[in-house]
């Protein structure tokens, strides 16, 4: 008996050399949003922002929520970290006009309750934007890529016209040069720099020769051909709407059945490739096309920025996009779409998600 | 015949426990049945590497081929559908003329696990808040050596001191993306001294330094960038993505056992406790300006247990022992997110065990014993980061039977069954969990310069719904020569 006692003794002795654990704890962080708008701008009348959806953008990744009949959001249990929210809703009448919120950088610490109004506001999308990006390749081991495409959206109820308008990647103004970085404004003179591709629809800025009609898809291929037969993971852009033709290039392939964008920078010998898993691409109206200096944000119609991680940094002009989205994994056969066809809030960071496989000339 | 009972031998093997080639093959009836090879000695019940000189006194090697293996639905979600463990070991005790005994072991072990679901630790539920998963889920394979010595003298008279040290290495990879490379390694130092009051009464007391460490580097070898998942809990992760994502995790701990020890003629009473304290850290590397590499501490856990185990033997008449077993086993883990300062989870378990036991000696050639155990666990699991709270409180019932007969001189059969009824299994979140084994075994002592066992036992774990199933295996030959 006296050595059980001694045995438990001995025990308690070193149960209390236990480590203890923060008095703080994980996942007690709770918030809730109220999001309205208005919908009529005469009568100024804000209304909840009933059913909408809630993306929660964390480094916990992205989760999707709804708001409830009355516009509101609530949501118990987070972890702690810095959250961006966004809420956004088709306008109930005009499918052309995109109803947007967003707060940024919510700090939700432990045991906290955050509580906020998100004023949504309209986006009218009548314009051309940027709707997909495959970029990463298919998958495959022997480094191929040559089946990345672009896809431009008509959102509007009107036809537009590309004639003279300049595609251009924009990977120059290296930060580590002790430059601001692609996409930047550097020198804040009004325009973005590192501009290192720039493909030219055929015309010039105001003529009509080359519509995109209102809810239609455009495939701009960096090589309009059936991908298929080099990499059997990879895809048919044989049907593609448009082509990058680098026509300095020696080597560049060229599918006669598809007209071009031609390249307008001659020091540029290669076709338009743009990195698999980071980048900036950019649709400009194509009134200035001087690159040296930079092109003017006003004539820039889109711009998105694409990265590998959601701590990448970010470079491109706070103007065009707010945001970056992110990125599908090299080779991965993904591509990156926005979220509603042309909905475009200038903010990367919601507007766009990773589609597990590329959806050219149509919205999945 | 030696070839043939070696040939035999190789082929039925499994995952030997050193002394435990008898027991094992009758169910592994624990204290119930006098065994020269299981006392509850210091070193036996405490692992006091001080009172090895006192518990082996004969020289001998062992060549012990085993294999063990699971295979079935009841599992959790980051767990292999399948695994296949060989292990092939040499053991050597060597009595020494100046004095004292030295031990030597060697192993080498192979162990495929088929279709592990996402993880790629090699221990994965550890009791941690930290997974590390891809998005795939393959075959791993991991193969490595084990070496360990021992050695145990008197210095003093009745006074014991023994030391060991145990290295093992294991080189794990996984065969699909992420194509997962991993280096497991593992070292444990154990100090211990023994003190003998008089024939009856001894007391041990031993400390050991555990530390291990695994490397985990995924290098996809398609081109594919490797996505990995830092799992905090069970539903929010940190995505990393690269070329090459490297992971180390590194632990280490104390552990401090106190044994008590008393024999006689009828009696034989075994006492020991024994705290362990131990941390584990995920560290990740990341790169400075200067090109330097450091290492940030993503998540630290914590574990402690402590226990109380009495084991007693009593024999009531030449072929009647009594036995009985009480303990106490405490478990107490918490992990935090470091960088935040925030527990992420944190559980205690305690297990209150009692058992009894009975064995009969019928004749010279024949022996049966039955034992019945009863465990009452309170467990306590707050998983903040989950939101998931539970407080159980359930027994366990665990009933052992085996028996051994003598077919021949020196030849013994062996049969055991185990039958247990599992209310809530803790570590698979199961409920109402029926484990039946069966184990055989075979001795062949009819030779003068070594002896053979072998074992074979097969299990079966069945619970709700009726999908829940899980077949376990394992068979280990024990060749032990007297002269080498």
């Amino acid at each position: 008996m006296k050595y059980l006692i001694c045995t438990v003794l001995f025990l308690f002795l070193f149960i209390g050399c236990e480590d203890a654990p923060p008095v703080d704890v994980d996942g007690t962080a709770s918030l809730e949003l109220v999001a309205q708008w208005v919908p009529n701008d005469t009568t100024g009348v804000v209304e909840p922002l009933s059913n909408a959806k809630v993306i929660l953008v964390s480094e916990y990744g992205i989760q999707v929520r709804q708001t409830d009949q009355n516009g509101i959001f609530k949501v118990n249990n987070l972890p702690y970290a810095k959250y961006t929210v966004s809420v956004r809703m088709q306008h109930p009448l005009d499918p052309n006009i995109v109803v947007v919120g967003t707060i940024k950088d919510i700090d939700l610490i432990s045991n906290c309750y955050s509580c906020d109004t998100i004023m949504a506001k309209k986006f009218s999308s009548f314009g051309v934007s940027i709707n997909e990006v495959y970029s990463a390749g298919p998958i495959n081991s022997m480094f191929f890529f040559y089946d990345q495409y672009l896809e431009l959206y008509n959102s509007s109820d009107s036809v537009r016209y590309l004639d003279g308008m300049v595609v251009s990647r924009v990977s120059g103004n290296s930060s580590s040069e002790g430059n601001k970085g692609p996409g930047a404004d550097e020198g804040d003179d009004g325009d973005i720099d590192g501009f290192t591709y720039m493909f030219k629809f055929p015309g010039n800025y105001g003529e009509k020769n080359y519509p995109i009609y209102p809810k239609q898809f455009l495939v701009l291929a960096c090589d309009a051909i059936n991908h298929t037969s080099v990499v059997g993971t990879s895809i048919d852009l044989s049907n593609a709407d448009w082509e990058f033709f680098n026509q300095f290039s020696a080597d560049d392939v060229d599918n006669p059945k598809v007209p071009n964008l031609i390249n307008i920078r001659s020091d540029r010998t290669t076709d338009f490739l743009i990195n698999l898993s980071s980048d900036i691409i950019v649709l400009s109206d194509g009134r200035d096309l001087d690159w040296t200096d930079g092109i003017d944000i006003s004539n820039i119609i889109d711009g998105v920025e694409y990265q590998q991680t959601l701590s990448s940094e970010k470079t491109l002009d706070s103007k065009i996009d707010r945001g970056f989205a992110l990125a599908p994994a090299k080779y991965s056969g993904q591509s990156i779409q926005r979220r509603e066809p042309g909905g475009d809030s200038n903010d990367g960071s919601i507007d766009w998600e990773i589609m597990t496989k590329p959806t050219p000339g149509y919205q999945k | 015949m030696k070839k043939i009972l070696l040939l035999i031998t190789l082929i039925l093997s499994t995952n030997a426990f050193s002394q435990q080639e008898r027991l094992s093959g009758m169910g592994y009836l624990d204290i119930s049945i006098p065994d020269k090879y299981h006392t509850f000695n210091p070193y036996d019940l405490g692992n006091n590497p001080a009172w090895l000189v006192n518990d082996e006194t004969n020289s001998f090697l062992k060549i012990i081929p085993s294999f063990s293996g699971y295979d079935g639905t009841y599992r959790r979600y980051y767990d292999a559908a399948g695994e296949n463990l060989y292990k092939l070991k040499f053991a050597g005790l060597k009595t020494l003329k100046s004095g004292g005994t030295f031990y030597g072991e060697t192993s080498y072990e192979f162990d495929f696990r088929r279709s592990v679901n996402r993880s790629l630790r090699y221990n994965t539920y550890g009791g941690q808040a930290f997974f590390i998963a891809d998005t795939t889920a393959g075959n791993f394979r991991y193969m490595g050596p084990l070496i360990k010595f021992a050695y145990s003298y008197e210095p003093i008279n009745k006074l014991y001191a023994g030391a060991s040290i145990k290295y093992r290495i294991l080189d794990g990879l996984k065969y699909i993306y992420s194509r997962a490379e991993v280096l497991y390694r593992e070292i444990e130092t154990n100090v211990g001294l023994a003190y003998k009051f008089d024939e009856n009464y001894s007391l041990g007391l031993n400390y050991s330094y555990l530390n291990d460490q695994e490397n985990i580097e995924s290098k996809s070898e398609d081109l594919l960038d490797v996505e990995l998942y830092e799992f905090r809990g069970e539903k929010y992760a940190i995505l990393k993505r690269g070329g090459t994502i490297n992971q180390k995790i590194k632990g280490s701990g104390h552990e401090l056992s106190l044994q008590f020890y008393e024999t006689s003629e009828l009696l034989e009473t075994g006492l020991a406790a024994t705290y362990r304290k131990s941390n584990q850290k995920v560290l990740i590397p990341f790169s400075l300006q200067t090109q330097s590499f450091n290492e940030y501490e993503e998540g630290y856990s914590s574990f402690s247990s402590a226990s109380v185990e009495l084991k007693s033997r009593y024999h009531l008449t030449n072929e009647i022992t009594i036995a009985m077993t009480a303990g106490y086993f405490r478990d107490y883990v918490w992990s935090k997110n470091t960088a935040k300062l925030k527990t992420l989870w944190e559980w205690e378990i305690n297990n209150f065990v009692g058992g009894a036991g009975l064995s009969w000696k019928i004749n010279n050639n024949f022996i049966a014993g039955i034992e019945y155990n009863y465990s009452n666990i309170n467990a306590d699991s707050s998983k903040y980061i989950d939101s998931r709270f539970s407080k159980e409180n359930f027994g366990n019932h665990f009933i052992k039977a085996g028996a051994e007969y003598q077919i021949l001189e020196n030849i013994f059969a062996r049969a055991g069954y185990n039958m247990g009824i599992i209310k809530k299994d803790i570590l698979y979140g199961g409920e109402n969990i029926s484990i039946n084994k069966i184990t055989t075994g075979l001795g062949l002592y009819t030779f003068s310069s070594f002896t053979i066992d072998i074992q074979l036992e097969y299990g079966f774990y069945s619970g709700l719904p009726n999908t829940l199933k899980r077949a376990v295996f394992s068979g280990y030959s024990t060749i032990k020569l007297f002269t080498f």
